[in-house]
This record gives structure tokens, C-alpha cells and sequence, in this order.
């Protein structure tokens, strides 16, 4: 045994956890110390609404989006996830905070033929170094040197001990899917959406009659911020700068932003990479009361240790227990909710913890923070005399109810255990596309978020509003103003306010159709790129 | 050679194959024996036979033999275990490695035990440079890192902390929409409701201190339904629930009951705002309307939500 252990002292030189560095472009999505080391495990984005495509009612669409800040150039080897990772969606239906339902992603990536594609180079066999050697159509196609699979895992009950069945394609059978290769450009990939449409997969789900939809892939960044100003301590007047959103008047807040893509910094400049899901309804809500609550996580094996002989198939050593590295409900709470001391420790925890952390909910800082940074500039142009812009309402019932619990009577689950997840009561109707409010239910539109979450709401904006203390504010149900009963406008003096960050987003901007995000904006040339870049915001 | 029976026999086997003889030493005698992908041996206590026994004791002496030169020489092999036959740990509290289909298992991840955080700490991570003949052992885990999800500081919520249900025990809303699922009045009526009466999410407000009314005769009438049902169920519950506070809207979902073709063909009503009663819901459902009557659909009675100052309306809509 002291053999093993001196064997054990000088193995340790050579490991370290093989964490790779982070992407160059900062993104709003890297919310958490430890997570800006692992990209490929990086939750950037959960979506979860009634699907809105004609013909899908009764379908449940779940969207979690990995990678972020992909510079759509990234050649040569683009965007691959980790194969050593569990990526993994949740579902609970009865609101004890524990999932009902995972739904696991495992992926393999394999070289052509073992080797990648080769040349015969003066009577020398060598590999290329690129993955691909000329332009691709379809999946299996020959010019791909390399193909990343994936298999679906769905488990019923805890996500560790419960009961697991494999999700196959139902044209065809099988349970191996794949993933189109990234939107390397025009000339590698010419028509890149019907490209990608191949690889959206009908589904049989164990235990569920009705088939679903899978997709995975490069799709264009649909999280709308204002990112580098927004945490250079708001670097711009964060008030509507006009009379309403778009309308060009000027009549808004004076000096105030105004709605326009160029104050984005990820849509029309970034890709991300989707893990689609559309389930049938039924197949998802249980025993509860319609309401579902949704998060995705991420896992690794808890060991990780370099090799200095890496091979493709094994670049490291992986082994030990999967331990959950990100973790993703609704959106901006672990960027400008949890404390910078606890975000890693709020990606490794389970929603059944979160009460543990739910001081920050209740007394938030974000708040606090707008206050120091914009109280005497809202007196002076306003004529005002806040003497505080954050709302005084402690604990902050409304916040809690937003992400915490779910609003009674909109989208709280039968059994009330306080967790952050996104809750959609699947019983509110889709909204079609054309008529979504990319404010959501504060605008009128049940269907959209903190009901859920859809691609085209503005949840940026919803969320500065919300923190400032919008729900205290009545919401319109069809016109009439109704008051949630969370708290009162003298609890938010500005809770009234038509804060934004000037980085607009709607459905409009987006698909109709399911997988919903846009294709990848493409790696080349830079015309096609900087054409998507230039696409204006819709309303 | 020896590179090569370390990949073939990791030590785990080999331990294993002591154990084995351990038995051997012990039984002294083995009837039968077979190599193939697994090493098999059976044992015989009552074997009396001189040859089996001779060959039991050459074979336990020629294999420890074997094992102790194999542990003794490992250690400077200058090529690196492949993969599939070095991915093991023997950390305790941790599962085996994944092979090349990993499960989720019930072992919850644990932290490495307080040696292994000593060992890591006189560990060199990251050498600039690794000696060619050094072995990359996969062995304890040396990333102290690991230890902070020993125990999680976080605890998990408590059984208390799950709240009510909606509305508490006197929350009326399930059985006011039963009893408007169920009735056929309401079930013919409410598609007459025309769009430009709800809300993008096909939602109506019904009763907001007051019920809705409406001039278009039959959104009139699909509202009388509405009224007339609901008042009914609430007057059916006790009285400690009709007068129990309500805070907030609650939202009553008719299901199939839109015309075809319809998204969802699902409608959702949406009664009370703020602080109110069912009684009060009750209440008013048996006043006349007596408003004067303006636009396509009000209330009859009087509706004063907050309303932003001018200057601070926020362009939701």
C-alpha cells in the first residue's frame, strides 16, 4: 500500500480538472465564477411555453439553450457539447420542488471511419484537419469527418434512482439522433436551414401515446441585452426614451434609451446551442394542477483529470459521481439575484434548497443598486423627491411570488414549496405569434412570461421592471387593471416605470415554427453575417 | 511485455486473482480451472488427488510471484495506460467511472475523504513540463475543489415551508369551474363571446368588483350564463368561505368549449382583483345593471385600479 500511495503522490502532479478557458466574448450567460471555466456546460437560457406553431395546441415546448457567446467564425472546430456530460431538463407537476420527469442528453462525437476523413498524401495516409472537406447537405454526409450523436434518456421520478427509458425516433425507430454540424458558412453549408430541419426528429416518448419533437443545434441568440453597458454599472439611462417602445418620438423619459438592435449585444451577433423539446402536454403535467415548473442542469463526472498522452476519443479521465455545474430556471437570477459568494454554489443546488437562499429574494441588492446609481438623476429630470427608487416592501411577497412560488391564481402549483424554476400553468392558451406581447403578462398576455418563458418575451425589461416593483402596479386582464394582491404602488414609487435596457426582442424577430430560435447566424462571408447583424427589431 | 499485461490486467484484477488464491491457500486443491476472458477456478476441499494439489500449489506461488513483480515494476512504465483499462477509481464514496453508456446512479456525490484533501494540497498541479516516463495515475482525487459539495451548505426545505394550496381550503375556484364546465348554457354561449372581448391569451375579466357586461347581445347573454353559474356555486359553499379574503385574480379555465379551430379552445376567466370575497362576487351578481352604458363591455360597478402618472406610463401594450 505505501507503493500505491507514493504511485498516488506523483499521479497527482500530472492531474489537474481539465476546466478549458472560457470563450473571449463576454456574455451576460457566464453568471457564475466557476461556470466561466466550462462553456460547454454553460446554461445560458430556459424557455418553456405552449407551443404557438398552427397546429401544435396541446404541445408543451421546452428550449434550453449551452455555449454561450459563440462568434459565429469559431472555425475550425466550432461547437461541440461535452460528452462526458449529463444535460439534463426537468420537470415537476406537483410543487414539491423534486423533478417528475428528466429528461437526459448524452452526446458522442466519432470521427469518419475512426480516423476522420484522410488523404493519400505522396503515398502517406493522413488525417485532415478540418471537419469537414467540402460543402455538406445532409446528415451522414461524406464530406463530414466528424458527427456528434446523442441519445434522450427519459426518467421517470428522481432523476438519480427513478425508472429510465430510452426516447427513440418514431420514423424509423432507433435512439441514437444527430446533431448538424454548426453553421460554418455559405459555402460549407449553402442552405443551412433545410439542413438543419433535417435533424429535428419525431420522437416516441415512453409512456406518452402521442410523438414529440427533438432538436438539437446551432441556433441565433434570442436572449436580447444591452450587456456591456448594462454591467458597466448601467452605463446609459435605463427608462424608455420614448413615448412607447419604437414609437420614435422622443416623448419618453428625457434621455432616456430607446428600442433598437444595435443596443444588442447577442442577438444578431452570437449563436448558442439548443436542446429542443416539444412533449405533449398531457405527458407532462401528472397529478398536479396543470402548473408545471421547468429548470435544466448540467452535470460532469467529479473527477476530471488531464492525460499528457490525450487521444481523441479520450482527451482526459473522467469518473466519479455526476455533479450538477449549472443549473438554469428563470432568467437573471443568478446573474443580479444571488450574491457573487454563492452563484456557484446556487448552480450545484437543488430547487429543494433554494429556501436556503431565498434571502436574496426577499431582500434583494439589485434594487438597491439602481437606486444609488439613478435616484438623483430621476429628481432632477423628473422634479421628484424619491427618496428611495427601490420598492420598501420586505420581505419583496412580489418577487417571491414571481420566482420563488409562482403568482397565485396565474401559475402557482397545487403544493407551494418556495423554488426558483420557471412555472407555466399549460392550461393559459398559446398565443399566436402574430399578437404575443413581448412584455407578457404585465402586458396583457397571459401566456408569456413569468408564465413560462417564450423566446420573444423581453424578459430583461420584465425583469428591471419586476424588481422595481411593476407587480405592486395593477395588470391588465383584457383592459381591466387588476391588482395582484403582492404589494401596493406605495410600496414602489417607480414600480410604475418603463425601465429597459433598449435591447428589444419579440416573436415577432423570431420562428413560428418549432425548434422556434433562429437558424445559426453563419461563420462566412462577413456580408452574410453582418447582414443579420443589420436585421432591425420588430415589434 | 510487462506494458502490455498492464493493459490487459489492471491491478484491480490482479487483486482480484489474490484473492482467489487466497482461497487456493485455503482449500488447498482445485478440481477445475479455465482461462479464458476470466479467470475460473473451482475448488474442492475434499480433493485428494497429488497431481491437482501439486499444480494448486505452482500455480498460487508462480502467480503472487507474478503480482509482487507487477506491483514493483509498474511504477516507471513510460507509455500511458490506454483509456478503457485506467478509467477506474477507487475513491471511496465515489461510483465507478462511467464506460461509454454512464448512468445516473443513486450514490449522491460525496467528498473525497480528509486525506485526499492533504494529499491534494502537497499535490503539484499543472507541471509545466511532464517527465516522458511518468504515469498518469488515476488514483485519489486530488481537487480540493470537490470537497465543497461534501455537505452542501444549503439545506433542504423543510416539509413546513410548502404552502397552502390556492386560496387555502375556502378557495372556490375549483368548483366554480366545474360548474361552469359543466353547463350547457355556458359551454353554448361563451363562443359567441367575440375576439375583440378578450385578450390575446383568450382571457376575460368577468368580475372585477362588478361583472362584466356587454351590448353585443350575444356576448350579453354568454355573460348572464357566466354570472348566473358562478353565483350559483359560490351561494353553494358555507358562508366562513364565501367571506374569507381573496387576494389577487383567480383565473377559470373552460376548456373545449371555443369554436373549432380555435387556438386551444380554451377560455380563461379571470375574477377579482386585489383584496375581495366570493360573497362580494355573489353579492353583485344579483344587482342590475344600472350604469349607463358605454363602449362594448364594462362593469357595473366601479373599477379604480391605480393609474401611472402621465409622464411614467410604461408602453406595455
Amino acid at each position: 500500500m505505501p507503493k500505491l500511495k507514493r504511485l498516488a503522490l506523483a499521479g497527482t502532479a500530472c492531474l489537474i480538472f481539465t476546466l478549458s478557458s472560457g470563450v473571449a466574448l463576454a456574455s451576460s450567460h457566464r453568471e457564475a465564477p466557476n461556470i466561466t471555466k466550462m462553456p460547454k456546460v454553460d446554461n445560458t437560457d430556459v424557455y418553456a411555453f405552449q407551443s404557438y406553431e398552427a397546429g401544435q395546441s396541446g404541445m408543451t415546448t421546452i428550449i434550453a439553450n449551452f455555449i454561450p457567446g459563440q462568434f459565429p467564425g469559431s472555425g475550425p472546430n466550432y461547437f461541440t457539447m461535452d460528452p462526458d456530460a449529463l444535460y439534463q431538463i426537468h420537470i415537476d407537476s406537483n410543487g414539491d420542488a423534486k423533478e417528475e420527469l428528466t429528461y437526459s442528453f448524452q452526446f458522442t462525437n466519432t470521427l469518419q471511419n475512426g480516423t476522420g476523413i484522410t488523404l493519400n498524401i505522396g503515398g502517406t495516409t493522413n488525417s485532415i484537419a478540418l471537419r469537414y472537406a467540402g460543402a455538406v447537405s445532409k446528415p451522414s454526409d461524406a464530406n463530414l469527418a466528424e458527427s456528434e450523436a446523442y441519445t434522450i434518456t427519459q426518467i421517470s421520478g428522481d432523476q438519480r434512482s427513478g425508472t429510465r427509458a430510452t426516447v427513440t425516433n418514431a420514423s424509423g425507430g432507433g435512439s441514437t439522433f444527430t446533431k448538424p454540424l454548426d453553421n460554418v458558412g455559405n459555402k460549407t453549408v449553402p442552405q443551412y436551414n433545410t439542413y438543419a430541419n433535417q435533424f429535428i426528429y419525431s420522437i416516441t416518448i415512453p409512456g406518452c401515446s402521442t410523438p414529440g419533437r427533438a432538436f438539437v443545434g446551432q441556433r441565433e441568440e434570442a436572449f436580447a441585452i444591452n450587456l456591456g453597458p448594462t454591467f458597466d454599472l448601467v452605463n446609459y439611462v435605463p427608462i424608455e426614451g420614448d413615448s412607447a417602445p419604437f414609437a420614435g418620438d422622443g416623448k419618453g423619459f428625457p434621455g432616456g434609451i430607446t428600442q433598437n438592435r444595435n443596443n444588442d449585444d447577442l442577438v444578431g451577433k452570437a449563436n448558442v446551442t439548443s436542446i429542443a423539446l416539444e412533449i405533449p402536454t398531457s405527458c407532462l403535467i401528472g397529478s398536479g394542477n396543470g402548473v408545471i415548473g421547468v429548470w435544466s442542469t448540467v452535470n460532469l463526472p467529479q473527477a476530471r483529470a488531464l492525460t499528457p498522452a490525450p487521444t481523441y476519443a479520450k482527451p482526459a479521465y473522467s469518473g466519479g459521481a455526476y455533479v450538477q455545474v449549472s443549473r438554469l430556471g428563470m432568467p437573471l437570477v443568478n446573474e443580479l439575484v444571488i450574491g457573487l459568494k454563492d452563484k456557484d454554489l446556487f448552480n450545484a443546488a437543488n430547487p429543494t434548497q433554494d429556501s436556503a437562499l431565498a434571502g436574496y429574494v426577499t431582500n434583494p441588492t439589485f434594487p438597491a443598486l439602481l437606486d444609488a446609481l439613478f435616484r438623483t438623476a430621476v429628481n432632477s429630470t423628473l422634479g421628484t423627491n424619491f427618496s428611495n427608487l427601490a420598492p420598501n416592501n420586505f420581505p419583496r411577497n412580489d418577487l417571491v411570488a414571481a420566482f420563488l412560488t409562482g403568482i397565485k391564481g396565474l401559475n402557482q402549483m397545487s403544493t407551494v414549496t418556495a423554488s426558483e424554476m420557471i412555472r407555466l400553468n399549460t392550461a393559459v392558451p398559446a398565443t399566436p405569434q402574430a399578437s404575443q406581447k413581448t412584455y407578457g403578462v404585465v402586458a396583457d398576455d397571459l401566456a408569456g412570461f413569468p408564465n413560462g418563458r417564450r423566446p420573444g418575451d423581453d424578459t430583461v425589461d420584465i425583469v428591471l421592471r419586476v424588481a422595481m416593483g411593476r407587480l405592486c402596479y395593477p395588470v391588465p386582464i383584457k383592459g381591466v387593471q387588476t391588482d395582484l394582491g403582492l404589494c401596493t404602488p406605495s410600496n414602489a414609487p417607480v414600480g410604475n416605470v418603463a425601465f429597459t435596457d433598449g435591447a428589444p426582442i419579440s416573436a415577432r424577430d423570431l420562428m413560428a415554427t418549432f425548434p422556434y430560435l433562429n437558424p445559426p447566424i453563419p461563420g462566412s462571408p462577413r456580408a452574410a453575417r453582418d447582414a443579420v447583424a443589420a436585421v432591425p427589431a420588430k415589434q | 511485455m510487462i506494458e502490455r499485461v498492464l493493459e490487459v490486467l489492471p491491478m484491480s484484477r490482479l487483486r482480484k486473482a489474490q484473492v482467489m488464491l487466497l482461497n487456493m491457500f485455503r482449500h488447498n486443491c482445485i478440481n477445475s480451472w479455465r482461462v479464458g476472458g476470466e479467470i475460473e477456478l473451482r475448488f474442492d476441499q475434499n480433493c485428494s488427488n497429488s497431481t491437482s494439489r501439486a499444480i494448486c500449489a505452482g500455480l498460487v506461488i508462480a502467480v503472487h510471484a507474478s503480482t509482487l513483480v507487477l506491483y514493483f515494476i509498474a511504477a516507471p512504465v513510460a507509455r500511458v495506460p490506454r483509456a478503457d483499462v485506467t478509467t477506474a477509481f477507487s475513491l471511496p464514496g465515489l461510483t465507478k467511472a462511467a464506460n461509454s453508456a454512464p448512468k445516473i446512479t443513486a450514490v449522491r456525490p460525496r467528498a473525497p475523504a480528509r486525506a485526499m484533501l492533504a494529499m491534494a494540497r502537497r499535490a503539484v498541479i499543472a507541471p509545466a513540463s511532464i517527465p516522458a516516463t511518468l504515469v498518469p495515475f488515476i488514483g485519489p482525487i486530488a481537487v480540493a475543489e470537490i470537497l465543497e459539495l461534501a455537505g452542501s451548505p444549503l439545506a433542504v426545505t423543510s416539509a413546513s415551508a410548502a404552502a397552502e394550496p390556492i386560496g387555502g381550503a375556502c378557495d372556490l375556484t375549483d368548483p366554480v369551474q366545474s360548474a361552469l364546465q359543466a353547463n350547457p348554457d355556458v359551454r353554448a354561449r361563451l363562443p359567441m363571446i367575440p375576439a375583440d372581448q378578450r385578450s390575446v391569451a383568450n382571457a376575460i375579466m368577468v368580475w372585477n368588483a362588478g361583472w362584466l357586461h356587454s351590448d353585443d347581445a350575444a356576448a350579453k347573454n354568454a355573460y348572464a350564463a357566466i354570472r348566473d353559474v358562478v353565483a350559483g356555486a359560490v351561494m353553494a359553499a358555507s358562508d366562513a368561505c364565501r367571506s374569507q379574503i381573496q387576494s389577487g385574480p383567480r383565473l377559470v379555465f373552460l376548456h373545449g368549449v371555443i369554436l373549432p379551430g380555435d387556438r386551444g379552445q380554451t377560455t380563461v376567466l379571470a375574477l377579482g382583483s386585489g383584496q375581495w370575497t366570493w360573497q362580494q362576487v355573489a353579492d353583485t351578481a344579483f344587482t342590475p345593471a344600472d350604469r349607463p352604458m358605454t363602449g362594448s363591455a364594462r362593469f357595473t360597478a366601479a373599477n379604480t385600479p391605480l393609474a401611472p402618472p402621465a409622464s411614467l406610463k410604461t408602453g406595455e401594450e
